[in-house]
């Protein structure tokens, strides 16, 4: 029947009902009528008329019965019959709605982030055209990372822009930025920003919100165009949106930039961990990140770049044009190097692009989250599969203690497939009611697992709440789980024997399938917890063994902060004279031991590097690339006493040393890769490869210690007095304190203000929260595996003591004729927790083999345990089968405290 | 017992006829080619059909009245027959039922469709 006449029947019902009982009481009137002719009584031939017709109202009905509107009342009163039959059982709904609410809110907070870190494009149109170039490591020169992974010099940028017309709409780049940026007469501040190439928007395809935006034009002389455009939430927050914000002079760095326009509010940036507050175009760069080199150095390699594919242009065809287009391009880089060998000069040539797929832009949080976040969605997951398994265990639990009203339903003519239809939809409303609640846990769980994950909601672009896209998914998953554990009872209910329930014959006998179905329901429960309690113990001892690394130096009481002079404006000189005292009179604090500063910071996930050529020795082993490869700190002379990094040979820098080019401390690693065994002290080695000049000398060695990450395997490793550097921007201060590191902080921070009251001073923070904000990632992890884990065994215990107690409620009289005829009340305990036992056991029987095989998924997660270890799954297996035993132990116990006498009268 | 299964899905087994023993499921759909046939005739009510299924057949076949109207309805649905209303002389609202140009080629086919089942199952019968 078609929809157009539904929908009319739907208005025409009353019409459509009055026809129909008319044409049934003219048959009826006719029939009695035939029946009173052939010599019937009145009373008799009308009772026969209406035999024969059967059920008018279920015939008015059928005759209707394709009409929405009837389909939908009927649907109307069955959902108020689950309405009122969930009501019926409080605590089951209560306990099945809840524990729905926690899967499912689970499932959409850890979605929510997924989705936006890992799957979504950027906010721009036809994203998929946006390619990543990446260029191969290491380059001859200078090269500074940005995060990414590659990087470009300026001029090669330019040059590959301007030739590749034909493959790409445009080439973009961009290079994070931080800079201190002041308002008319506010304080200064931190911002973060994009340094961005003129045609940065047009090749995203971002229109202005306000103003205007970058063209080419505005990025063609360097340090020619002092013009800012702000980010939408810096403008809003900073600005309170007021659009007369355009052309005012603001300062950035000290110095003045206008600004010229406002970015669109779904716009962040290249970047979805970073929202930008503000663009600067590329131009401006030695500007806004003062370094030594020109913008037009050909060996300083640090803008990042994303092309746009031209419509109908694959990334294969791009890439392959492009390779034959780069080597080029480069030969011009050759001409500033310093006398390449020829050998080295073949392998330049050779060096290719790659192109990977750049629609979701750069994400230094997307390496870092989307492993542990695809864990953490599997683990949801598995959270949400035993909720089902759970609340199906407890629907057919009460769809056997409703047997008999199914059976009275059925034998006053429902049918089964409108029983099992009422039973799905009363699923259905069960879960409709737990995904209500789960969306409402999601909406106020995701700030906080925001905060745990330490995301700084304001200048992250991750929004806390879920999205329409998220919550139809959490909508399809409620359904779909409604269905799931609807059908089992559902199909439960279509294998009631009428007769014997009504008999009530045997009130359990009918359904011992149910026994064996609850069983293997909590046997999977126990077997996916097994595979929760497992992976939490995991990460929770990879947590624990990261915290016990021992990273080399005394992490209490060691504070830290940073301050970038250059950005201020400081000359070298000055940068140099205002290190110096400051480290003097942060020492003369009360309270504090000592001060030391260093130019990269620590276990900050930075490093600086080169090739070394040290005296006498030739690396033979290792990646060619990697051979002769140290990286460098420059610091101040007590860094290593401050720090509490044990010398092992010679002597620290001494404030003899402070200026002196020619000296350098090495760690002990640096020995063992280059000249193990020997006594380097006195021995020199050189900056650079090949012919370079033995022009430093090794005047210590201090032991190892962890560098950029927790997790790294230290590397070689020199320091050189930092008075002694030719380029100097931020300065890391670390700060070793007698007592308490909270009561220093103020005290620091106003002697930083006192000696430059416009100098902003970053991330003042205690040493040991440096290295708890390094391993966020891994306590997070930990922390949240630690809680499905506990979910999932809650919910355990929950599905194995319903078991229990149904079982022992079906062995009532079984177990009573036991006692009777002189079972001890112990044995029957036994019994009991045996039978729990043994359910515990077969799950984790059945989980064993689950464990092992996922295993190397979460290899990388781990650090210093092995995924598979028995240890690991042994101990989730002992927990899990002493939760069975105590699940099974209170049935237990009233099983031994069955009255024989009242269990052998009962029927 | 309630005859529970009187009650199943009663779109699936409308089409059950009385004959002292109910005829099963080879002759669903049977109902539908003796009402188009009888509606071959000329406009009727479904209190007449019954009737006349009940007088052609020698009381042989006897509709059951409570498959009737909802089969009426459902040919009606699919186009093959179309209803209007009279007034009896008892002045009752009757509803006659007439067949459509649609509903007369349904009817060929059917007959069609019948014809060949029965002599195939003739033929097997005969098979000695």
């Amino acid at each position: 029947m078609g929809l157009l006449n539904k929908l009319k029947n739907t208005f025409r019902r009353s019409a459509i009902e009055r026809d129909a009982s008319d044409e049934l009481a003219w048959h009826l009137e006719q029939r009695t009528r035939e029946y009173i002719d052939a010599g019937m009584s009145a009373e008799a031939a009308c009772a026969e008329a209406r035999k024969q017709l059967g059920n008018v109202t279920l015939i008015e009905e059928d005759t209707s019965d394709s009409d929405l509107f009837v389909w939908l009342e009927s649907l109307k009163r069955e959902v108020f019959l689950a309405f009122r039959m969930l009501w019926r059982a409080p605590i089951v709904t209560a306990v099945a709605a809840i524990s729905l609410a926690l899967g499912i809110g689970a499932n959409t907070v850890v979605f929510t982030l997924m989705k936006q870190v890992v799957l979504d494009y950027l906010p721009v149109p036809n994203p998929e055209q946006l390619v990543i170039l990446h260029s191969q490591r290491p380059e001859e020169g200078h090269t500074s990372s940005n995060g990414m992974d590659s990087s470009f010099s300026y001029p090669l940028y330019r040059d590959l822009d301007a030739a590749t017309h034909n493959i790409f709409q445009g080439i973009l780049a961009f290079y994070s930025i931080n800079a201190s940026f002041a308002a008319a007469t506010d304080a200064t501040e931190t911002v973060h920003g994009e340094l961005v190439s003129g045609n940065f928007f047009r090749v995203l395809r971002v229109a202005p919100w306000r103003g205007r935006l970058f063209t080419a034009s505005d990025d063609q002389t360097p340090g020619g165009n002092p013009i800012i455009v702000l980010g939408y939430g810096f403008w809003k927050q900073k600005f309170g949106s007021d659009p007369a914000v355009l052309n005012r002079t603001i300062r950035l760095n000290s110095r003045p930039y206008v600004v010229v326009g406002v970015a669109p509010p779904q716009f962040y940036g290249t970047d979805v961990s970073y929202r930008a507050d503000i663009f600067v175009p590329m131009c401006m760069k030695t500007d806004v990140v003062p370094t030594n080199y020109k913008l037009t150095d050909r060996l300083d390699h640090w803008a990042s770049l994303i092309g746009r594919l031209q419509p109908g242009v694959t990334a294969q065809q791009a890439a392959a044009a492009l390779n034959v287009l780069y080597p080029h391009l480069r030969d011009q880089d050759l001409a500033y190097m310093k006398s390449p060998s020829a050998e080295f000069k073949t392998n330049f040539a050779k060096k290719r692009i790659e192109l990977t797929p750049g629609g979701k832009g750069f994400a230094g949080l997307r390496d870092q989250l989307s492993n542990p976040l695809r864990i953490l969605m599997v683990m949801v997951g598995i959270v949400l599969f035993i909720t089902v398994i759970n609340v199906a265990n407890l629907l057919v639990a009460r769809c056997v203690a409703r047997q008999r009203e199914m059976a009275i339903r059925l034998s006053i003519g429902a049918g089964k497939a409108m029983l099992s239809r009422q039973l799905i939809i009363e699923s259905l409303v069960l879960a409709a009611l737990g995904g209500c609640a789960g969306v409402l846990i999601a909406y106020s769980c995701t700030p906080v697992l925001l905060r745990l994950l330490s995301f700084d909601l304001s200048s992250a672009s991750i929004s806390a709440h879920p999205d329409w896209r998220v919550l139809l998914i959490a909508a399809g998953v409620t359904f779909a789980a409604g269905f799931a554990f609807g059908l089992l009872p559902a199909w439960q209910s279509t294998r009631t024997d009428v007769a014997s329930s009504l008999k009530n014959e045997n009130s359990y006998g009918h359904t011992g399938g149910s026994v064996w179905l609850r069983r293997t329901l909590v046997v999977g429960q126990i077997a996916l917890s097994l595979m929760l309690v497992t992976a939490a113990i995991l990460f929770t001892r990879s947590l624990q063994n990261l915290k016990n690394v021992n990273v080399g130096f005394n992490t209490t009481h060691l504070i830290k902060f940073a301050v970038n002079p250059l950005q201020a404006g400081y000359s070298l000189p000055r940068i140099k004279s205002f290190g110096e005292n400051l480290r003097q009179q942060l020492a003369a604090l009360p309270g504090i031991e000592s001060a030391a500063i260093a130019t990269v910071p620590v276990l900050e996930d930075d490093d600086e590097g080169g090739d070394v050529t040290v005296e006498g020795a030739t690396v033979l082993s290792g990646e060619e690339e990697t051979r002769n490869h140290a990286l460098r700190n420059f610091v101040s002379p007590g860094y290593f006493s401050t720090m509490q990094i044990p010398l092992i040979a010679g002597r620290q820098f001494r404030p003899s040393d402070l200026d002196a080019s020619n000296v350098a401390i090495v760690n002990q690693t640096f020995v063992n890769h280059f000249l193990p065994g020997k006594n380097l002290v006195g021995m020199h080695f050189g900056r650079g490869s090949g012919r370079a000049k033995l022009d430093q000398t090794i005047i210590g060695v201090v032991a190892d210690s962890k560098h950029s990450t927790i997790r790294e395997q230290v590397k070689p490793f020199t320091y050189f007095p930092y008075l002694a550097s030719d380029r100097l921007a931020a300065l890391t201060f670390y700060v070793r304190t007698r007592s308490a590191d909270e009561a220093v902080m103020p005290e620091i921070r106003a002697l930083v203000h006192h000696v430059d009251s416009s100098l902003p001073i970053n991330d003042l923070s205690s040493m040991s929260a440096v290295i708890d904000e390094s391993l966020f990632v891994e306590r997070s992890l930990g922390f949240l595996s630690i809680g499905f884990a506990l979910l999932a065994t809650l919910l355990a215990i929950v599905g194995l003591y319903g078991v229990m107690a149904y079982s022992v409620t079906r062995r009532y009289r079984e177990l009573g004729i036991r006692m009777a005829i002189g079972a001890s009340p112990k044995l029957v305990l036994s019994m009991v927790l045996r039978e729990s036992i043994y359910l515990g056991i077969v799950g984790v029987l059945c989980a064993i083999p689950c464990v092992i095989a996922s295993a190397s998924y979460v290899r990388s997660a781990l650090y210093g345990v092995q995924p598979n270890s028995p240890s690991s799954w042994l101990a989730a297996a002992a927990l899990l089968l002493t939760v069975a035993l105590l699940a099974g132990f209170v049935p237990a116990w009233n099983a031994a405290r069955i009255d024989p006498h009242a269990a052998l009268r009962v029927e | 017992m309630f005859p529970a299964h009187r009650f199943l899905s009663l779109g699936i087994y409308a089409t059950v006829f009385r004959m002292g023993r109910m005829l099963s499921k080879p002759l669903q759909g049977s109902l539908n080619l003796l009402i188009l046939k009888t509606l071959n005739r000329g406009p009727l009510h479904g209190y007449g059909i019954t009737n006349h299924i009940q007088q052609i057949s020698g009381d042989v076949l006897q509709v059951e009245e409570g498959s009737l109207y909802p089969a009426l309805h459902r040919m009606e649905q699919e186009g093959w027959i179309t209803s209007e209303w009279a007034v009896s002389d008892t002045n009752r609202r009757v509803r006659y039922y007439k067949l459509t140009a649609k509903g007369k080629k349904q009817l060929f086919r059917e007959q069609d469709e019948w014809r060949e089942v029965t002599a195939a199952v003739a033929r097997v019968l005969n098979f000695v």
